[in-house]
């Protein structure tokens, strides 16, 4: 038989110290390598007990591993984390009865290489490729600072494209092409991870694009064009580790330049035929383009040699194009919208039009920017007359220009001409803000950003 | 008050049957292998004149403390020549083992240029085993007392080809043959090659095409037709 008292001990109850955490802000948003403040309050129910504590800041994926962010009371961090979002928790530990409270709240990063312009470069002999935002912040090496890695041979050109389920951005060498994930920078693959049947690339030209469907990758090196699966075919998995084609079957000599005007093919250019070609979505052929007898020009035998290529209107289904072609008798301007040769004019009176270096158009208007070798011109296609703009020094040399084309909203999208431009072997890019007439702001340098070395090619990496 | 139960039980060791009876050689399969296996000669990248196939073998019955020889001889069904097209060497069960790889020596004889010869590899008894053991045991593991090969130097069409006719055009062996050779490969289907595979590997085979006619004039397969894919 048991039997049991109890009585009430008196000194059994003691008040323990709660910690409180107060936030006006539940919910932040941050750039990769930018720095997060998070401003909290925090109150003790027994502020006169003189307990420590101890901290930490977590941030975690759902389903995902979790990182410590801090232990320190008060969060001011630079945020390395991969960008997506995330639960960030903060839990205040009391160090002598090892309460804790908990607070809760969401973070969105964004990547801190989202959208701006790769610009290849060689400096001190070395092959570089940097990222200048569209916000003007430039990282000078972030492939190499990513992946602890140095580049081999002479850079050639970078490109970058994020689409449905894409996002992948190639740097070219003479000596080797990289595959980055686009919004990391973290090398995946090089040459043999890319192509098969390659031992070196030459320094006549790359280029890289998506199909303007979306379903095919597209690299041209070497004059040969190299096919590869995109995020628009739903079927294929790892398509960032997936090899192209080899060299597209055919005798031809391509112009570096993938030509996505129409959302069903994707057009070429063979210098050494004088021609177009085309590839369908998922195909590995080459085709000659359909004729029409209200075509303004036969895209199956054109019959001049392609100089340059600018890019004017977009939309969903088509892209507009403009093409200098040379022969004999002189230059020539033809447009191509999507799928239709829509015009053709002789550039005669247009001014240094045999110095072209680099063109690029405006979506908004018709007015197609040149470049020579040290000036800047507009040339106005309903007009089809030329002006110049600007002349730089006489020891800067003007590599390649952009039209500014960033994600929808951005202020300058058509409004600001890039200019990459050398000066021995220091490169610097230029920014030149445009009137509504086309005319350049105070017929002036908008701004200049230097510390390049001698640039190679610059392109813009889009944001989906 | 409590009732205090009182459980009194007693209990002795049970002895258990352990298995005794013949010690008998098999062939064994895994669920879902064939009972027949096809090899070609033509499938190699790499023209070879001598291969080997093996075969998974077990004993049933306890280990035994020394190794025992086994041997196989043609089984009825056989049309190779033993000692001419194909061997069955003989080879040692290691002591305390009960399974084995057994090699079969293959030659790729001139006979096999048209021909699929057929090697029954039936268990050889001996004083230390015996044969003809089948049935099916836990595991889902199967054994039976011959297994078939059938060997050639021809290139059969593969069973998925119609599948990926619309990227290798009409089969031919000439055809096949240069795209093994070609390639490296020997399995075109669309599970061996993926979806990027199936996509790129024509392109692989165009080029080398234009590279052998360029070299060599068409490539005219067994039919009389210029292969192109």
């Amino acid at each position: 038989m048991w039997i049991s008292a109890c009585k009430k001990d008196e000194n059994s109850i003691h008040p323990i110290n709660i910690v409180t955490i107060e936030s006006d802000v539940t919910s932040f948003e941050v750039t990769q390598l930018d720095s997060l403040h998070v401003p909290l309050k925090l109150s003790e129910s027994l502020a006169t007990n003189g307990d420590s504590y101890t901290y930490q800041w977590k941030a975690y994926k759902v389903s995902g591993n979790s990182t410590v962010i801090s232990t320190k009371k008060e969060l001011d961090e630079r945020i390395s984390l991969p960008s997506g979002n995330y639960e960030m928790e903060f839990r205040v530990k009391n160090s002598k009865t090892g309460v804790e409270t908990l607070a809760l709240f969401q973070l969105i990063v964004n990547s801190a290489f989202s959208e701006g312009w790769l610009i290849s470069h060689n400096k001190d002999g070395k092959a570089n490729f940097s990222f200048l935002r569209v916000d003007d912040e430039l990282f000078m090496h972030p492939a190499e600072d990513v992946n602890q890695m140095e580049f081999h041979g002479k850079a050639i050109g970078a490109f970058g494209k994020v689409d449905y389920k894409f996002a992948l951005t190639y740097f070219f060498t003479d000596k080797e092409i990289y595959r980055f994930d686009a919004e990391q920078f973290l090398l995946n693959g090089t040459t043999k991870d890319i192509v098969s049947d390659v031992s070196q690339i030459d320094n006549q030209g790359v280029n890289f694009n998506l199909s303007h469907g979306g379903y095919d990758q597209i690299l041209i090196f070497n004059n040969g064009i190299h096919m590869g699966i995109s995020g628009s075919f739903p079927f294929e998995t790892d398509i960032d580790k997936k090899l192209f084609s080899d060299r597209l079957t055919g005798d031809y000599f391509i112009y570096p330049e993938v030509i996505s005007t129409y959302y069903n093919e994707t057009y070429f250019y063979d210098n050494k035929y004088k021609k177009f070609l085309r590839v369908q979505s998922l195909g590995r052929d080459l085709y000659l383009p359909q004729y029409r007898v209200t075509d303004a020009f036969d895209m199956r035998d054109v019959g001049k040699t392609l100089k340059q290529v600018a890019y004017g209107s977009r939309d969903y289904f088509s892209n507009q194009a403009y093409f200098l072609m040379q022969d004999a008798s002189g230059y020539y301007l033809y447009e191509l919208l999507g799928n239709i040769p829509k015009s053709v004019q002789k550039l005669d009176n247009v001014a240094d039009v045999d110095k072209i270096v680099s063109m690029a158009g405006s979506a908004s208007v018709r007015h197609i920017y040149y470049a020579t070798e040290n000036s800047i011109y507009l040339y106005d296609f309903l007009a089809q007359s030329s002006r110049l703009l600007y002349t730089f020094p006489a020891d800067v040399k003007v590599n390649s220009i952009k039209m500014w084309q960033a994600y929808s909203g951005n202020p300058y999208n058509n409004k600001r001409l890039v200019v990459a431009a050398n000066s021995g072997n220091n490169g610097s890019i230029y920014y030149f803000d445009l009137e509504p007439t086309g005319l350049f702001k105070n017929n002036a340098i908008s701004k200049q950003i230097d510390g390049f070395g001698n640039i190679a090619g610059i392109s813009f990496k889009n944001k989906y | 008050m409590l009732t205090v139960l009182v459980f009194a039980f007693s209990c002795k060791k049970e002895t258990v049957d352990t298995y005794s009876g013949p010690n008998i050689l098999s062939f064994y399969l895994n669920s879902g292998e064939s009972d027949s296996i096809s090899y070609s000669f033509a499938m190699l990248a790499a023209p070879k004149l001598v291969d080997t196939i093996f075969l998974k073998m077990r004993m049933s019955g306890a280990p035994v403390d020394h190794a025992r020889t086994i041997s196989l001889k043609p089984g009825a069904r056989t049309t190779a020549a033993l000692g001419e097209d194909f061997e069955f060497p003989k080879v040692q069960l290691p002591a305390e083992k009960l399974t084995l790889i057994y090699p079969v020596v293959i030659h790729r004889t001139k006979k096999m240029d048209t021909d699929i010869l057929i090697i029954d590899a039936e268990v050889e008894s001996s004083g230390e085993y015996q044969t003809n053991l089948s049935g099916t045991e836990i595991g889902e593991t199967r054994n039976l007392p011959n297994i078939v090969i059938k060997v050639t130097n021809l290139l059969v069409e593969p069973t998925y080809w119609p599948s990926v006719e619309y990227n290798f055009g009409t089969f031919s062996q000439v055809k096949f043959r240069f795209m093994i050779q070609s390639t490296g490969l020997n399995d075109f289907s669309d599970e061996a090659l993926g979806y990027s595979g199936s996509y790129n590997i024509p392109v692989k085979l165009r080029n080398a095409l234009a590279a052998y006619e360029k070299a060599n004039g068409p490539l005219i397969d067994e039919f009389g037709n210029r292969v192109t894919f």
